[in-house]
């Protein structure tokens, strides 16, 4: 059943992108104002997907790769509804959307189906909400890593004086950077409840507090991240350079989210 | 009935003339009311700007007054005729309405995607409208003919991309700062460009403008055009601190503003972006403060060469532009023709109701005393005969889908049972 539901919720998000498209090269708004109201249903549809899962399974799905990288898609597409509704800029999407539809559709995919019995120590509402805060927090990097993006794109394009063809439909620079603050500003607090929550979990089964090679790297991902935030209120970092750091920010995670997790860690392993 | 028009613009008419025809809205208004008197034309607007003066109207039958309303403009302005010989361009129906919906996309520009056509287009029918000079027909092509501008506006390139130095510094601006208003401006030497620019980012809803200038007259002068400061040139430095946006056109034969200069000034202003635009030559700004973070440099060659860029792609999009137009030009005429097919049939239904009520009356008179039921029955009998004859051609004549066959129709209709003599 919730494989089917996350066909839909694919296809659904696949037509919300080619609004978002149509929307940048026809500059109609009404397909703008259209795709964001896909975007609300195809996250309904793959909300719906996820609970009947979690229904099978009798809780929160995290433990196999549908799980994970479904949460992931679901919470990436739901960070930037809400981005755009905070800032008022829908060009963003066409841009963004891609993320959410590889994730989805290489989480359904790759599924293996039959029931993982889970484990008692995968039970419970801290290890429930220490595992949503770190992927919501890393969602809210990801969008934060295609604002970054955008912002160099478009820096590089002002520099060059060379407006390309996008130039006059992508946002401004200030605009841009605004976002990109909101969704780390969002990010590294969630983050670092995450950690913490992970950190109560472990004692509650015992474990003092272990070094794991995961834990390692979402510090690090975490210090990353609180530095651009400073420096982008100092200003001396404005700009491009606190997208580079987003950037890099994005890099540690993905190496932390593939390397770490499928050669170091002990009990980070997702599936 | 058909739709007319007769006018000239920059292509038919060099400047001496077309400055001779110009209407002024209050001649525009004496104008419209003498044209409804005069009884040529049913509805009437006049477009006039500084590239065109044209005439709209609806005729009453299938003749153009062209004649007349070529004199009738010559009177007007008191030119001899012979001097417009040539000038004047007519065009009906289709034509006209192709001709109006291209101009109010800015098609028939002389620039081509130039912003104003449209809210002149819109003015000379808010004009008319309240003039009472236009009805259903001349309303519903100039409501369409704002749409339409509106529409090629939004859907293409022709009108997004600055063509004008001016625009482009202003464009690249809102790029860099998004919402331009608020954003304060300095002004380095009071020259006419700078004023244009001054002028665009005013447009853009900057308010907060300081000038320097050698000449502090000079400085004080355009600072009091646009509400602005005027600050003495020995406080540069101070002025420089709060600025977004920094306009350069200067006479100083060196740089004006250094890299030194500037790498001092971001530390104390937070390395908040900076945007210089030199369009003095020769150039009042180091190139090499664009290596200080943040800082954009765009000089006069930037502005002009990102302009003829701009106005490459613009004509790039022309096709797209007139394939809207296209579309439209084809939407309306549908709802012209639909006009004649529907006061046709509701004519022919009244004149034949109207036989139908005279001969009954006629005929209930000479068969003597009826009973209430009789005369129901023969009441009943007439109307469905004739609701009988007429249902074909209604139906058929609703139906033709070809604009032409049904004009064709109606046209026939019309004149084989002599309907043109009511109002309708």
């Amino acid at each position: 059943m919730y494989i089917i539901l996350s066909w839909i919720a694919v296809l659904s998000y696949l037509v919300t992108e080619t609004l978002y498209w149509l929307n940048l090269v026809s500059r109609k708004l009404a397909y703008a104002k259209l795709a964001s109201r896909f975007l609300v249903i195809s996250l309904i549809i793959h909300f719906t997907a996820m609970l009947a899962r979690s229904r099978q399974l009798h809780l929160v799905p995290y433990k196999d790769l549908y799980g994970s990288l479904s949460l992931f898609a679901w919470m990436v597409a739901l960070i930037y509804l809400a981005l755009e509704f905070r800032h008022r800029q829908k060009s963003v999407g066409a841009f963004l959307l891609p993320i959410p539809i590889v994730l989805l559709l290489l989480g359904t995919l790759l599924n293996r189906p039959g029931t993982h019995t889970p484990s008692a120590e995968l039970r419970g509402m801290l290890f429930a909400y220490h595992v949503t805060s770190n992927i919501f927090a890393y969602s809210a990097f990801t969008v934060s890593f295609i604002l970054s993006m955008l912002y160099l794109l478009q820096h590089h394009q002002i520099r060059v004086r060379r407006p390309g063809l996008l130039f006059s439909r992508l946002p401004s620079l200030e605009l841009l950077e605004r976002m990109n603050r909101t969704s780390v500003a969002v990010g590294v607090p969630v983050l670092l409840c995450g950690i913490l929550l992970g950190s109560l979990w472990a004692r509650k089964l015992h474990v003092l507090w272990e070094w794991d090679p995961k834990l390692v790297w979402s510090i690090i991902t975490l210090l990353v991240y609180a530095g651009y935030l400073f420096l982008e209120k100092k200003g001396t970092w404005k700009g491009k350079r606190s997208a580079i750091i987003s950037v890099c920010g994005f890099l540690i995670i993905i190496f932390s989210y593939s390397v770490v997790n499928l050669f170091f860690s002990s009990f980070h392993k997702f599936y | 009935m058909a739709i007319f028009l007769v006018g000239l613009n920059h292509i038919t008419a060099p400047v001496e003339v077309r400055e001779r025809v110009v209407f002024t809205p209050e001649q525009s208004r004496t104008a419209l009311t003498q044209l409804s008197e005069n009884g040529w034309l049913r509805e009437e607007v006049i477009l006039s700007t500084c590239n065109r003066s044209e005439i709209y109207g609806l005729t009453e039958g299938e003749l153009s007054p062209l004649e007349e309303i070529r004199n009738f403009v010559c009177e007007f302005h008191h030119i001899p005729p012979d001097a417009l010989n040539g000038c004047f361009y007519h065009q009906t129906q289709e034509e006209a309405v192709r001709h109006l919906f291209r101009v109010a996309s800015s098609l028939d520009s002389q620039v081509v995607g130039e912003p104003h056509i449209l809210g002149q287009v819109r003015n000379a029918f808010v004009l008319a409208l309240e003039n009472k000079s236009t009805g259903i027909v001349l309303n519903r092509l100039f409501q369409k003919s704002v749409e339409v501008g509106k529409r090629v506006r939004a859907e293409t390139e022709i009108g997004s991309r600055p063509v004008s130095l001016s625009s482009v510094a202003v464009e690249t601006a809102a790029k860099i700062f998004g919402k331009l208003e608020g954003r304060a401006v300095l002004v380095l030497g009071a020259g006419e460009m700078s004023e244009l620019t001054v002028e665009s980012l005013a447009l853009h809803g900057v308010g907060n403008f300081a000038v320097t200038n050698r000449s502090f007259d000079r400085a004080q002068e355009l600072a009091a055009k646009f509400h602005g400061t005027a600050i003495p040139w020995e406080k540069l430095d101070e002025a420089l601190l709060p600025p977004d946006i920094i306009i350069s056109s200067t006479s100083s034969p060196d740089f004006v503003i250094t890299k030194s200069h500037l790498e001092r000034l971001m530390s104390s202003r937070k390395h908040r972006p900076m945007f210089f635009i030199d369009i003095a030559l020769p150039r009042d700004i180091d190139p090499r403060v664009q290596e200080v973070y943040n800082v954009y440099l765009y000089n006069l060659d930037d502005l002009k060469s990102i302009a003829e860029g701009n106005r490459a792609e613009r004509e790039k999009d022309i096709p797209r532009a007139e394939k809207i137009v296209e579309e439209e030009v084809r939407l309306f005429m549908h709802w012209l023709e639909g006009l004649t097919a529907v006061p046709t049939v509701t004519s022919l239904r009244k004149k034949v109701e109207q036989i139908r009520t005279t001969e009954l009356e006629a005929h209930l008179r000479k068969l003597g005393p009826l009973g209430e039921r009789e005369r129901n029955l023969i009441d009943a009998l007439t109307q469905s005969i004739v609701n009988k004859i007429l249902h074909e051609p209604t139906i058929r004549l609703k139906r033709t889908a070809d604009e032409r066959e049904r004009r064709d129709h109606a046209k026939a209709l019309r004149y084989l049972f002599d309907l043109d003599k009511e109002e309708w």
